[in-house]
């Protein structure tokens, strides 16, 4: 068993996992907590929902490593762990209302969140869930909520400045791991950006109480009605919160492109053909822009990552996927050619994404003369890498004499020599065997076929 | 070296969540009121309109 690196930092809880499972050993101190959430009717609830992931009760034989504990949680390994600043804007919304939500249940069965780190919702395809059951504490009357403060810094924060700022922003989380610090926040907005009652409290006022010192039992009293109104009011000022749209490079890609129709659909009948010779469960989409192809996977049962450097069009991945329920696409905002880092102490509290990145089968649709043009990345790295990540791969190769490969080459005039279809195909196959090779129709396009040696 | 190095910086935001909470039930209340009025104002105005049709 292995130990789970991220959980270090709950005494409650630690977490070691298996090629199968996770194991949330509950610390003693916890017991009485985590027996409330069993029989008040809590975990019931939430597992009807899917609000959590099922999990059994095990005993724990080896006792003799460092942590004690009595009661072990058995829970099924997700498919794909991601984290918030590779979520879209819509996405870590619904991360922030669905934490939100699940602390208001909580407290109408008498308990609430002790934390709420954004690390504790994760999703299953474009469905957010709770993962850390030790989150929840019994409710003690009068007592403000503990989290308020890590809930600004880690969801209310972030969502604000992308909103009203710059959609980005939110990746200073990579920075910032436990939270923006509010005053970070208030100091990249406007003052126009405050006269609106739910950033005035959550956000100004809110930071003007960071870092004061607070003499040991001054603790003011909040009851439940005032809290009950804390998160509505949270609820209903990050609701609004909409980012101004910006038209960005691939945002309507999948409506202006120069395919034909009947190109489109020459494309998605090959790619279902290439599907059904193999059999697989995971799948990487890179490149995937609105994961118009990805749906085909989706469609065959295949858990797939629907990746892409663009915003927008992950985010309306995102809407589209989260409407219908989708527990099988999921879409990650990630630019492929700087992937997330591992960060967090000693570099690997989170990891980075290649290495959280293991899948069946990798498909780039019209992405390598991206990385080979214009980001100068050689083919055979290319390969060599996703070698590493797949046994199958389902790759475009766009020729040079194709229309956009053509303004790309304009400005990078000393590829012309290295990007050809015979020097893929040498670098490719240094590292896949050839399954199929089929010509997109009435297109200066292939679809290859690969099957890592 | 700066004392806030040694304060946890969660501590103030538990104080504040009382005045917080206290401007929210503000908020909430007038809000009620809003609500109450248009209400009133509502099945008052139907009230005429059904009587006129």
């Amino acid at each position: 068993m292995i130990k789970e690196l991220s959980s270090f930092r709950d005494p409650d809880s630690k977490l070691q996992f298996d090629d199968e499972y996770y194991y949330r050993k509950i610390s003693n101190e916890y017991l009485t907590h985590y027996n409330h959430f069993k029989t008040s009717g809590l975990k019931d609830f939430f597992l009807n929902h899917n609000y959590i992931l099922p999990f059994e009760e095990v005993i724990e034989e080896d006792q003799g490593s460092d942590y004690y504990a009595k009661e072990v949680l058995k829970t099924r390994i997700i498919p794909f762990v991601s984290y918030p600043y590779e979520w879209s804007f819509s996405q870590f919304k619904i991360a922030a209302l669905f934490t939100l939500k699940i602390n208001l249940i909580a407290l109408e069965y008498g308990m609430v969140l002790k934390d709420a780190s954004m690390f504790n919702v994760q999703f299953m395809g474009s469905m957010p869930f709770f993962i850390d059951i030790a989150s929840f504490e019994i409710y003690e009357k009068d007592k403000p909520w503990k989290a308020y403060y890590q809930f600004c810094k880690h969801f209310y924060a972030p969502l604000f400045i992308a909103a009203k700022t710059n959609l980005f922003l939110p990746k200073l989380l990579l920075y910032f791991i436990e939270g923006i610090p509010l005053k970070e926040a208030v100091s990249l907005c406007r003052i126009i950006h405050f006269f609106n009652i739910g950033s005035f409290l959550h956000l100004y006022l809110h930071s003007k109480g960071e870092n004061k010192v607070v003499r040991n039992g001054v603790e003011k009293k909040v009851d439940k009605t005032q809290l009950v109104n804390i998160l509505k009011h949270l609820q209903s000022s990050i609701e609004k919160l909409t980012p101004k749209h910006k038209v960005t490079t691939w945002d309507d890609y999948n409506q202006n492109n120069n395919y034909f129709d009947y190109s489109k659909l020459d494309k998605a009948s090959i790619i279902e053909g290439f599907l059904k010779q193999i059999s697989c469960k995971t799948a990487l989409d890179i490149g995937a822009n609105d994961g118009f192809y990805s749906k085909i996977y989706a469609d065959k049962g295949i858990y797939t990552l629907v990746v892409d450097i663009d915003e927008f069009a992950i985010d309306r991945a995102f809407i589209e996927n989260h409407k219908i329920q989708s527990v099988r696409i999921h879409p990650l905002q990630i630019n492929l050619v700087n992937p997330t880092p591992a960060i967090g102490w000693n570099n690997v509290e989170r990891k980075s994404f290649w290495e959280r990145c293991k899948v069946d089968v990798i498909q780039a649709l019209a992405v390598v003369h991206h990385l080979a043009i214009t980001h100068d990345i050689p083919l055979e790295e290319i390969a060599n890498k996703f070698s590493q990540h797949t046994k199958y791969l389902i790759i475009e190769f766009v020729y040079p004499e194709d229309s956009q490969t053509q303004i790309l080459l304009k400005n990078k005039p000393h590829h012309c020599k290295d990007y050809s279809q015979l020097n893929f195909e040498i670098d490719f196959e240094k590292f896949f065997f050839l399954r199929e090779k089929l010509n997109i129709k009435g297109m200066k396009r292939d679809l290859y076929f690969y099957e890592r040696k | 070296m700066s004392i806030n190095l040694y304060i946890d910086p969660g501590s103030g935001s538990l104080l504040l969540q009382a005045l917080i909470a206290g401007i929210i039930s503000l908020v909430v209340f007038f809000k009620n009121i809003k609500l109450f009025i248009s209400n009133f104002f509502y099945i008052i105005v139907n009230k005429f309109k059904k009587k006129n049709d």
